[in-house]
């Protein structure tokens, strides 16, 4: 894939995250609870789920902030190494670390909408 | 020895890539900074999304175990370990905002003839206020964070 | 042939030490590493240096090579700040050595190391191996659909002046290596092309007589191509001749990402 593909996706993400992190934050401070402390209890945990925006907004939030934070470690991880092997093992990792986190935050999303 | 000579004193060679060094290494201005905060911030930010995608993950197993997680990571470290990461988190977006706006509008300049004493329209005014306003927002962002974690 | 041994009257007005006072120096503290001789060690040596107005550091270095040990490795050539040879670190700061003035940088002590990011063969003289191989590897010539055949150039080839422009600034670049020894990002990732050879490739691809735009967006949208910048503008800090190279990179990456040629 073309390092611009890459970087036209990255800019995508960064999108989506500015407005899905704003929800999510606001959501903790203010929005619908009466403060922070209030926003982690049990009941509002699992009842901000039952909502389809919460989950919309939590789910393009994980796979967004996951792709942009493991691109930018990519670019890190590859400065300090070259060669085509060091390539393959940073994509690699970095798409196996994304895979995991991105699963078991849906694993997450999926039991608490669903499944509690 | 020739009297031109007044000390001679040992020294390291000089080795590419020192990340101390690179950090601080003239010249040292504001967007130079602006680059090191934006990568420790992305890498705090990061590992701090690691755990909590699996923090957060804890839920499923009931109200029993979410509450002693809750529980085990009410105090005052944590509460400054997530200061911390919403004063990182909103460096970097809105300096990231800087570099996107720099990458793909016309705020980075227009070729034009140099002429001494040559400034860089890249490193203009235009485009550091701009890092003025995220160094601002980060401010108002902690601010923000005290009020919200402590109810101060 | 020491010039500075000759005294000249001042032109009336302007001021002068009177010649009771005795001649100021400055130190001149300079790294010094022979891979050959001293098992290889680096060194700081610092030398006592006349001073008088207008010194350079290529003219205190000078100095030390005429008077003092004429081992001493470094570049130069111009001494006017066109060639671009005398790159070097000069109170940790990348620098031209014939255009920085001792006065300049007020202060007694002056440091002269060889540049960051390049690998040093001797002193203050660096290999530029891997940042002239960036540069060949843009392809810094115009590229035309007639290059290669031998038939001459049936016309003239115009740009209005408007067109010169749009590139103009970056032609000054006189590759003298500052920018790639500022960029924290060529001090770790050896393959990144660099901000000199990137602001080259703009260069070419905003020249309205190019016709190479796909061939040299294939080498600049890589890994370690234009991408790589992150905008830490030091390069276009320490450039000596207003070329910019952060503006060109950025330029660059905008007529990447829109798929078609800067124009």
């Amino acid at each position: 894939m073309r390092e611009s593909t890459l970087q036209r996706i990255n800019y995508a993400m960064i999108l989506a995250i500015f407005v899905t992190l704003a929800v999510h934050l606001a959501t903790h401070a203010f929005l619908g609870v009466s403060g922070y402390e209030d926003s982690l209890t049990y009941a509002s945990v699992v009842g901000r789920y039952r909502a389809f925006s919460t989950v919309l907004t939590l789910g393009v939030l994980l796979i967004a902030a996951c792709f942009h934070g493991l691109y930018g470690l990519r670019n890190i991880l590859l400065e300090t190494r070259w060669g085509a092997r060091r390539h393959r093992l940073v994509s690699t990792a970095t798409r196996l670390l994304g895979v995991a986190m991105v699963g078991w935050g849906l694993r997450t999303i999926v039991l608490t909408t669903w499944g509690v | 020895m020739d009297p031109s000579v007044v000390a001679t004193e040992k020294t390291r060679l000089p080795r590419r890539g020192r990340p101390i060094l690179w950090a601080f290494q003239r010249p040292l201005h504001l967007e130079r900074l602006a680059l090191l905060a934006q990568r420790v911030s992305g890498v705090a930010i990061l590992v701090y999304l690691f755990f909590h995608i699996f923090v957060t993950g804890t839920v499923t197993e009931g109200r029993g175990v979410w509450e002693s997680t809750m529980g085990a990571l009410s105090n005052p470290l944590m509460h400054l370990g997530e200061w911390l990461v919403v004063v990182a988190a909103t460096f970097h977006a809105v300096n990231g905002i800087r570099v996107m706006l720099l990458e793909l509008t016309p705020l980075v300049g227009k070729p034009a003839r140099p002429d001494y004493p040559y400034e860089a329209k890249s490193l203009g005014k235009g485009q550091r206020s701009v890092l003025y306003v995220a160094m601002l927002m980060t401010s108002l962002a902690g601010l923000a964070g005290v009020v919200i974690l402590w109810g101060l | 042939m020491a010039a500075d041994d000759t005294v000249l009257p001042a032109p009336s007005g302007m001021d002068t030490p009177p010649p009771s006072e005795s001649p100021k120096t400055i130190l001149l503290k300079v790294y010094r590493h022979n891979p050959n001789a001293n098992a290889g060690e680096a060194r700081m040596v610092t030398y006592r240096v006349p001073y008088r107005r207008g010194l350079t550091v290529v003219d205190a270095l000078l100095w030390v090579k005429e008077h003092v040990d004429p081992a001493l490795a470094f570049r130069y050539s111009c001494r006017m700040g066109i060639c671009g040879s005398c790159g070097m670190l000069i109170n940790g700061e990348p620098r031209l050595g014939c255009e920085t003035q001792i006065a300049e940088l007020e202060s007694d002590v002056v440091e002269v190391g060889p540049l960051t990011n390049y690998a040093v063969i001797r002193d203050i003289a660096t290999d530029f191996s891997d940042f002239f191989s960036h540069h060949r590897r843009v392809r810094p010539y115009l590229i035309r659909t007639e290059n290669g055949t031998l038939e001459p150039p049936a016309r003239e080839l115009t740009q209005t002046e408007a067109e010169k422009f749009a590139y103009y600034q970056f032609t000054m670049c006189i590759m003298c290596g500052l920018c790639d020894a500022a960029c924290p990002i060529v001090a770790f990732d050896r393959e990144f092309l660099g901000p000199q050879a990137l602001a080259q490739a703009y260069r070419f691809a905003a020249d309205s007589r190019d016709q190479g735009w796909r061939a040299r967006r294939d080498i600049v949208d890589t890994t370690h191509g234009c991408f790589r910048c992150e905008l830490a503008g030091s390069c276009s800090a320490v450039c000596p001749k207003g070329v910019d190279p952060a503006l060109g990179v950025q330029l660059l990456k905008r007529a990447v990402l829109r798929g078609r040629a800067p124009r």
